[in-house]
């Protein structure tokens, strides 16, 4: 279970969250929805530790995060995936290298080939070839890169996965199959995920819950459903942009 | 109506007035990387009790900056070695007895050259890659990634390249002092009045074994301050390619005038213990 409550956030005079609460419920995948620059990777890297938060507190599975020793933050984060941006995979490692650094830290020493093998299954999950593991990662694609990065965030079979904008900068053939494989993985691993994104069209394909984040605050939070239907302006400007929702909002 | 920008014309008293507002920021800057370098020194001794995490990252980088700088620094210690030899003998002609020669060529290269020159050299090759490469790593997510996965970055990235560096300047200046000392020696024989012999007499009437060791200890303290100050200024790139080589210039004018510092201190110890 994931608990964000009361977080906030500022760099230098610029407030990125203010008393920012949010639970994200088990086994479902909650998408992070918000303008571009709102600070919606700012939240998420606060659950696995990356950024320290200046209030408030992120549980993780009874942790709190901004309290724990670096015993438990590890714990944590070997529970928790995280697809960055930009995929970050190593450049000096082969693709299965990369998917190992998500498995358990000292395992892969003693179970070569066991790992090997999760690492085959692994890409098989995020329909790419076994034999793509001894390829660098600049000889791939960035569709294939974003694949890999999501292979190595459930390689240690993982119950939480964070994507962090896992559509952007893809052509809509790549953002489609992405999207499928996101809501393919919460069908068949069933971990909870979050989302973060400012593709609606990509929120709406994976999410059970949505989370709008504007102007430093949670704005909505509810089901994809309530999201569509809802009457407040700023939530209409992002399901129906026109000039008119716009400068109502 | 359109947005306006209003611009506050710069005073000559305004300049003079920011002085101690722009000193006392600097003395906070540095302040601050004091306090930075000091918590990496602190986490790299805890990371250093796990070799079994980093060993194999550790003999790449003692490979890559062990074996593949050997061209540079053999080129490099020759060359200064020979200008040593001529200079010196230049100046001695007719002044002082010719074995001297030698003699100077083993103090400058052993005590000097060898560990100093080979340092600076190496600044440039391994103190920037470091800083480019963690510098990118950062800026591209890689060092967070690390993180998400539960990994050090201190164990995986800093500890291999400080420890290599730390074991690989000696023998590279080892190399340096062999080569300089044999380019010194070729140089003067064929362009001095002087002999074989004459020079070796030379060499071997300055020679301590304290000159020796006192290069090596130099050595080890400048591959550890070259990869240190690598991986610190790296660690802390901001800001995407242009903060790669910012990030990459840093190193390599921090590095230089790091070991110029050291250097001179270092001096000071042979001149007490020697």
């Amino acid at each position: 279970m994931i608990d964000i409550v009361g977080l906030s956030k500022a760099f230098s005079d610029n407030v990125v969250l203010d008393d920012v609460s949010i639970h994200v419920p088990e086994g479902l995948t909650t998408a992070l929805f918000g303008p571009s620059g709102t600070g919606k990777s700012v939240l998420i890297k606060h659950i696995i530790g990356l950024i320290e938060p200046d209030r408030g507190d992120v549980v993780v599975d009874g942790v709190s995060i901004p309290s724990a020793n670096n015993r438990q933050l590890n714990q944590v984060r070997q529970r928790v995936g995280y697809v960055f941006q930009g995929s970050a995979l190593f450049d000096s490692l082969t693709v299965g290298e990369n998917i190992q650094l998500g498995m358990d830290i000292d395992g892969c020493r003693h179970a070569k080939s066991e790992c090997e093998l999760r690492v085959a299954e692994c890409l098989n999950l995020v329909n790419l070839d076994p034999q793509v593991a001894d390829l660098y990662p600049i000889e791939l694609s960035g569709g294939m890169q974003k694949r890999v990065a999501i292979a190595r965030a459930f390689s240690g079979h993982q119950r939480y996965l964070l994507y962090d904008e896992p559509t952007t900068g893809l052509d809509p053939e790549n953002a489609f199959i992405i999207s499928k494989l996101i809501s393919q993985l919460q069908d068949e691993i069933g971990v909870t995920s979050i989302v973060v994104t400012h593709d609606l069209d990509n929120a709406f394909r994976v999410a059970d819950r949505v989370a709008l984040l504007y102007r430093a605050k949670i704005r909505f939070e509810g089901t994809v459903d309530e999201f569509r239907n809802s009457d407040d302006p700023v939530v209409q400007k992002f399901v129906n942009p026109s000039e008119e929702t716009i400068f109502a909002a | 109506m359109p947005d306006t920008v209003t611009r506050t014309p710069i005073k000559p008293g305004n300049i003079l007035s920011r002085i101690p507002e722009a000193l006392g920021a600097g003395v906070v800057l540095a302040l601050q990387h004091a306090a930075g370098s000091a918590t990496l020194a602190g986490q790299f001794v805890v990371a250093l009790a796990r070799p079994q995490r980093y060993y194999r990252a550790l003999l790449t980088q003692m490979y890559d900056m062990g074996i593949s700088s050997l061209p540079v620094v053999i080129l490099v210690a020759a060359l200064s070695g020979a200008v040593t030899s001529q200079q010196s003998g230049y100046q001695f002609t007719g002044t002082v007895p010719i074995w001297i020669v030698g003699s100077v060529v083993a103090a400058s290269v052993l005590t000097e050259l060898g560990p100093l020159v080979t340092a600076l050299v190496l600044v440039g090759r391994i103190g920037a890659r470091i800083g480019a490469e963690l510098g990118t790593m950062v800026v591209t997510e890689q060092v967070d990634a690390l993180r998400a996965v539960g990994r050090d970055p201190v164990e995986q990235l800093v500890v291999p390249r400080v420890v290599a560096g730390t074991l690989m300047l000696p023998p590279l200046v080892v190399v340096a002092d062999f080569i300089g000392i044999g380019a010194g020696w070729l140089g003067a024989i064929l362009t001095l009045p002087i002999t074989s012999a004459e020079f070796i007499y030379g060499v071997r009437t300055y020679f301590h074994d304290f000159a020796l060791w006192f290069g090596l200890i130099k050595a080890a303290v400048f591959g550890a301050t070259i990869t240190f100050i690598g991986c610190y200024i790296g660690l802390k790139a901001s800001g995407g390619a242009e903060g790669v080589g910012r990030t990459t210039t840093s190193v390599v004018v921090t590095g230089t005038v790091t070991i110029m510092f050291w250097d001179a201190i270092l001096a000071r110890l042979l001149k007490a213990f020697g």
